[in-house]
């Protein structure tokens, strides 16, 4: 029962990723983007990482996505024009992150079979967080604390 | 198994059976605070009004405008009703609780900010500045409220030292109410209550004086009743979980013996809860859009914070 769950909340969100990438109509894009992150979030439910999946649910579809639609609605889009040889990049690049994830999947596809999740509720990521790894965790936080510094010094630029 | 399947059933039927009695008794307390009887013309009293707003809303035709997004505009009321129910399935009342989740309280949230985008995609899909500026406030809205309420919750859950609402409840029995240790956190949870069901004074995106209905002025029929139905819906699970999270659940006296009764506590807790928000509807005025940023950020954001850590330090002084 749980495989078909499994299998398709990750078809589903392989579904909707593909419409929030070609989607013409941008917020329709984004709507598919948190259809998308919802079905993730129910795949980590159907392989036992509960816990996982609900920050997954709350961090990417209620408050990224939110911002996300808050600056495309303010946004005009008649300036946009498109931009083939962007385009090419962007799309050498998806080909590049294509093939590697491939290649991920053929490697991994042996051990995926012994790996069972033991992750399900909140102490058993915060108790490997907060002693094994809290240097690495550390680390991060000054990350995106430079990170914050940086979008604030960059947005509030007067010209 | 066939327990939490019956539960569940019972949860979904309670929810959707209880909003029409609770507009009623809505807009029965209002009128009396306002010094009106309310509505009375149908039936004893005007008790047959939310069958009559039923019938009107069911034969009433459903249109949509030209220029909308017909896709978007569809959907969009349908978020509403999807993330309140789906709370609602992880929320116990007293023994019955349909889907026994460890990490119950974050669900509850996650969900409630699904529900957050029924009101920003009918804004945008009305393809009416009306609508469209409601829904730009719903989701400046969901900025301003998430923080000082993950961090209201974090207190909370600093102190109980668990996710799920059952092993919260067995802690207040033992210990007393959350509510005697964290007064300060269950201000702070109940004014963000208030604002993710988006009621009065929060009721921004909506705002008839100002923006003649928001997000639901262009839906009519089942969909615009729709986002009552989640609106509603969404205020009695808040109501449960906040009675789970400060005044014990179903705890009280001959609870532990008679089951039955502890689920009549936790209704009636509540129940004063759901009235609460009725209340403050009458009592309070809107909002103004910035006033509604600068207390979330500059007041709220920092005392929950405080608060934060004063749980910290009673957790480790009390040794609880």
């Amino acid at each position: 029962m749980n495989e078909v769950f499994f299998y398709f909340f990750a078809v589903l969100s392989l579904v909707f990723g593909l419409v929030a990438v070609t989607s013409r109509n941008i917020v329709r894009g984004g709507v598919a983007l948190l259809g998308c992150f919802v079905s993730l979030g129910a795949v980590y439910f159907t392989v036992g990482a509960e816990f996982l999946g609900i920050v997954q649910v709350i961090v990417y579809g209620g408050a990224i996505i939110v911002l996300y639609l808050f600056a495309l609605m303010t946004m005009d889009f008649a300036t946009l024009k498109s931009e083939p040889i962007k385009m090419a990049i962007v799309a050498v690049g998806g080909a590049l992150a294509l093939t590697t994830s491939l290649l991920l999947f053929v490697g991994s596809s042996g051990i995926a079979e012994s790996v069972k999740p033991s992750i399900s509720g909140a102490e058993d990521i915060a108790v490997p967080m907060f002693f094994k790894f809290l240097l690495p965790f550390e680390a991060v936080s000054v990350l995106l604390l430079i990170a914050t510094v940086g979008a604030v010094a960059i947005g509030r630029r007067e010209d | 198994m066939t327990a939490n399947f019956l539960s569940l059933l019972f949860i979904v039927a309670l929810m959707l059976v209880a909003v029409p009695p609770i507009t009623y008794l809505e807009r029965k307390v209002l009128g009396h605070m306002q010094q009106r009887p309310g509505p009375m013309v149908v039936g004893f009293h005007g008790l047959l009004q939310p069958l009559a707003d039923a019938i009107k809303l069911i034969f009433k035709e459903d249109i949509i405008p030209r220029g909308a997004d017909r896709l978007l505009f569809m959907f969009a009321p349908s978020f509403s009703v999807f993330g309140a129910l789906l709370a609602a399935s992880v929320v116990p009342i007293g023994f019955i609780q349909a889907v026994p989740l460890k990490s119950g309280l974050l669900f509850v949230m996650a969900m409630s900010a699904i529900s957050i985008y029924a009101l920003v995609l009918a804004g945008y899909a009305s393809n009416s500045k009306y609508s469209f500026l409601g829904g730009m406030r719903a989701a400046a809205q969901v900025l301003g409220f998430e923080l000082p309420l993950g961090f209201a919750v974090m207190a909370v859950v600093l102190l109980y030292g668990t996710l799920d609402f059952n092993e919260m409840v067995k802690w207040q029995q033992e210990h007393g109410w959350g509510i005697l240790y964290q007064p300060i956190a269950f201000l702070l949870f109940l004014f963000m209550m208030v604002a993710e069901i988006g009621r009065p004074p929060f009721d921004l995106p909506e705002g008839e004086s100002e923006l003649v209905g928001g997000f639901h002025t262009e839906y009519s029929g089942m969909r615009f009743a729709a986002f009552y139905f989640g609106e509603y819906i969404n205020i009695i699970v808040l109501s449960l979980v906040v009675s789970l999270l400060f005044l014990g659940g179903w705890s009280g006296p001959f609870a532990d013996k008679y089951p039955l009764i502890g689920v009549i506590y936790h209704l009636l807790k509540a129940g004063f809860f759901i009235f609460l928000t009725f209340w403050l509807r009458a009592t309070f005025p809107r909002y103004r859009f910035d006033q509604m940023l600068s207390i979330m950020w500059k007041i709220m954001l920092p005392v929950a914070i405080v608060n934060v850590f004063v749980a910290a330090l009673q957790v480790f002084l009390l040794k609880l």
